[in-house]
């Protein structure tokens, strides 16, 4: 009898103790902790959002850089420049005609393809972040600031010969237990005095949110 | 004689251990009780007296002391339980301050959670409220508080004249519009796609996308939206843009495509001289939505709000039963209330531009939208109340009987244990009942009137003051004379 009181005693104890264990577990996982990529590896490779992240960026990116860097337009400017005039190309806003709030991520983008137009080609370029003001003014414009007459004037105001830039747009659905978002990205080169396409690439993504 | 003494002595280890075993699960009892929540009107009643009584301020000091954040320029690190909500408390509280950069980004965050959270919606959670409280579960956002979220934030870019980040919010507008759409659209008023549609009409005019804003425009008149200035808009769009409202066959319709060909073609410019030289959306958002209140409901009338179709015969037979038992007395309940809300109607705001009264029309009237929702979603709501309390009765009535049974032992020890069961049961069932939170979750900052006014200002700062009831607030806007100005009150209710 004893026996049995002292073994049910030690049975409560450790229920007492486990239950003790369960909670301090659980509210340490309860807390959010910083990491970096450097200490976990796989931080970029999780999907968090229906928008961009850096590996939708890094696809999107690689899959126009290249086929601009080829294109016709590309040896032209190399034509120009060992003429001795080389052209100057400004980088104008991406114009997001999607669901999603993703106009951080197209500047990131645009400003990806900034870097490569200054290492890898022979053209001069004007950064568009020290015109914040046209900046503004072509955002709140919008749509009419891509009609080739706001173009070709805001062409002479930065000294640009041509404009890289770009449009995305989406399809983008909701059902019970599914949303998803079909991105269409369309990469362009004009030409500011006559507003012609010179270089237009496509590419896309679909991101989801599913059960 | 040893054996005797032995015996008693095992008795009274054996009671003091009961009495011990009593004690510790009255303990944990009471302490289930005492860390029952507090129901989310409780939490937010601070909160939603000074949005009634004007003073923003004091209200988003109290959500930021419930989301645990310093500043309005915080978020929390979690948006979980009701985090989401007292967000969108904060966010509505802030447009009304006119600090609409940082009610976006509120908004933007409780958006994508409550979008992730309509599919996550896991059974296992659902399991949850049928056992223990409705508002163990994530919040959903009924579709009225949905589409309101878009079309607030539409308000918030437009006002801040970004009309790219207003786009985005009008097509999410519409996206959940169509799902809702077609999946029977039951709690959906024309009042609420109204007010969406014009202010995405706005949105794509001010872009100067005239197509798209023909599009929404048509469907604001088509919804509701009964004005002469919208009329007028609307024939000069058909004048200059392609859309010829395909799909909308209404005699006024058929009507207005007649009167735009007889008219004639109109250019962009005419267009932008006639309407959108110093276009001003006034918008006043006034009044308060109602709110859930926790109750105890009689069984009786209990059961009939649990409608037929909310719960299956069996259980409402168990029920029927147990309130006939007398095992059921009440049922813990969120009702909705109007108590403590100033009195408003559709007409209890004026506004003033330039000391000159503007003409107000009819955006939406939100607590209607409050309303329908809520009969909706009481019949299910009341059907897994009743569950919970099926079980908590049947755990009390089973610890109960045992304990009763027990009592009436001829051995001692077994009657004492059988007293203490009796009542570990009872306390069980009043705990469990007190942890039954009625889940008075919902979007309780909302204006319960909103009310529009289109007119043209001069290039310039004009005042503007709008008074409801007896309470009145002023602010000074500058107006462009290219933009789309907005002059949003929505701080006196």
């Amino acid at each position: 009898m004893f026996a049995r009181h002292s073994h049910s005693r030690q049975r409560a104890r450790a229920v007492v103790l486990s239950l003790a264990a369960l909670s301090m577990l659980a509210l340490s996982a309860c807390r959010p902790t910083y990491v970096s990529d450097a200490e976990e590896p796989k931080l970029d490779t999780y999907t968090m959002s229906l928008r961009f992240d850096r590996k939708d960026l890094d696809r999107l990116y690689d899959d126009n850089i290249s086929k601009m860097l080829t294109a016709r337009i590309a040896k032209q400017w190399e034509r120009e420049a060992a003429q001795g005039s080389p052209p100057v190309v400004a980088i104008f806003p991406m114009r997001n005609e999607t669901s999603e709030h993703i106009g951080a991520q197209l500047d990131t983008l645009l400003s990806k393809f900034e870097t490569d137009l200054v290492n890898q080609t022979p053209a001069d370029v004007v950064s568009h972040e020290n015109q914040p003001e046209l900046i503004a003014e072509i955002k709140r414009q919008q749509s009419s600031a891509y009609d080739p007459q706001r173009l070709s004037q805001y062409g002479r105001q930065l000294g640009a010969q041509y404009f890289v830039t770009g449009k995305v747009y989406d399809v983008s659905e909701r059902v019970r237990n599914e949303r998803r978002v079909q991105y269409f990205m369309f990469v362009q080169v004009l030409n500011v005095e006559t507003g012609k396409i010179e270089f237009q690439n496509e590419s896309s993504l679909t991101k989801a949110l599913v059960r | 004689m040893t054996m005797l003494r032995h015996d008693s002595g095992a008795t009274r280890r054996r009671i003091v251990g009961a009495s011990r075993f009593a004690r510790i699960l009255t303990l944990i009892l009471a302490l289930l009780a005492l860390t029952a929540c507090p129901s989310y009107t409780d939490e937010v009643a601070g909160a939603h007296r000074s949005v009634i009584s004007g003073d923003a301020d004091s209200a988003i000091n109290l959500i930021n002391e419930q989301l645990d954040v310093d500043s309005i320029q915080n978020v929390p690190d979690e948006i979980e339980k009701n985090n989401t909500l007292l967000l969108l408390e904060r966010a509505t509280i802030l447009q009304g301050q006119g600090r609409f950069d940082l009610s976006a980004r509120d908004m933007m965050i409780v958006d994508q959670r409550l979008e992730w959270l309509d599919i996550d919606r896991a059974a296992a959670r659902d399991v949850g409220k049928y056992l223990y409280s409705d508002d163990i579960t994530n919040y959903k956002a009924p579709p009225y508080e949905r589409l309101l979220l878009n079309t607030l934030n539409m308000i918030n870019f437009l006002a801040t004249h970004d009309l790219e980040s207003a786009r985005v919010e009008a097509r999410r507008f519409l996206i959940m519009e169509s799902f809702y759409i077609d999946d029977g659209g039951k709690a959906l008023l024309p009042g609420l796609l109204a007010l969406g549609s014009y202010l995405a009409g706005a949105t794509f005019e001010a872009s100067r996308e005239y197509d798209e804003a023909a599009r929404h425009y048509s469907r604001a008149w088509l919804y509701g939206i009964r004005d002469e200035n919208l009329r007028v808009r609307l024939l000069d769009l058909y004048r200059i843009s392609g859309y010829s409202g395909a799909g909308v066959d209404s005699p006024f319709f058929v009507r207005l495509r007649e009167d735009a060909r007889a008219a004639g073609p109109m250019t962009w410019e005419e267009y932008r001289d006639k309407h959108q030289r110093g276009d001003t959306l006034v918008i006043a958002q006034f009044g308060v939505v109602p709110y859930k209140r926790a109750t105890r409901v009689g069984a009786n009338q209990a059961l009939t709000i649990a409608s037929t179709r909310s719960m299956d015969p069996s259980t409402r037979a168990q029920a029927t039963s147990m309130v006939a038992s007398g095992a059921i007395n009440s049922i813990n309940f969120p009702e909705l209330t109007r108590q403590g809300l100033p009195l408003r109607d559709g007409t209890s705001a004026s506004v003033r531009i330039d000391e000159q009264r503007i003409g107000l029309f009819q955006g939406m009237d939100v607590g209607r939208s409050v309303e329908i929702a809520w009969l909706e979603i009481a019949g299910p709501l009341m059907a897994a109340a009743i569950t919970r309390a099926i079980t908590r009765a049947a755990i009390g009535q089973g610890t109960r009987a045992a304990g009763s049974a027990a009592a009436q032992s001829d051995n001692s020890t077994t009657a004492t244990l059988g007293v203490l069961g009796w009542l570990v049961g009872l306390g069980a069932e009043a705990a469990m009942s007190a942890a039954d939170t009625p889940d008075t979750r919902s979007w309780t900052t909302l204006p319960e009137h909103i009310r529009l006014s289109r007119i043209k200002l001069p290039q310039g700062m004009h005042k503007a003051e709008i008074r409801v009831g007896s309470r009145v607030d002023r602010q000074t806007a500058p107006v462009w004379e290219d933009r789309l100005n907005i002059i949003n009150f929505s701080r006196v209710r």
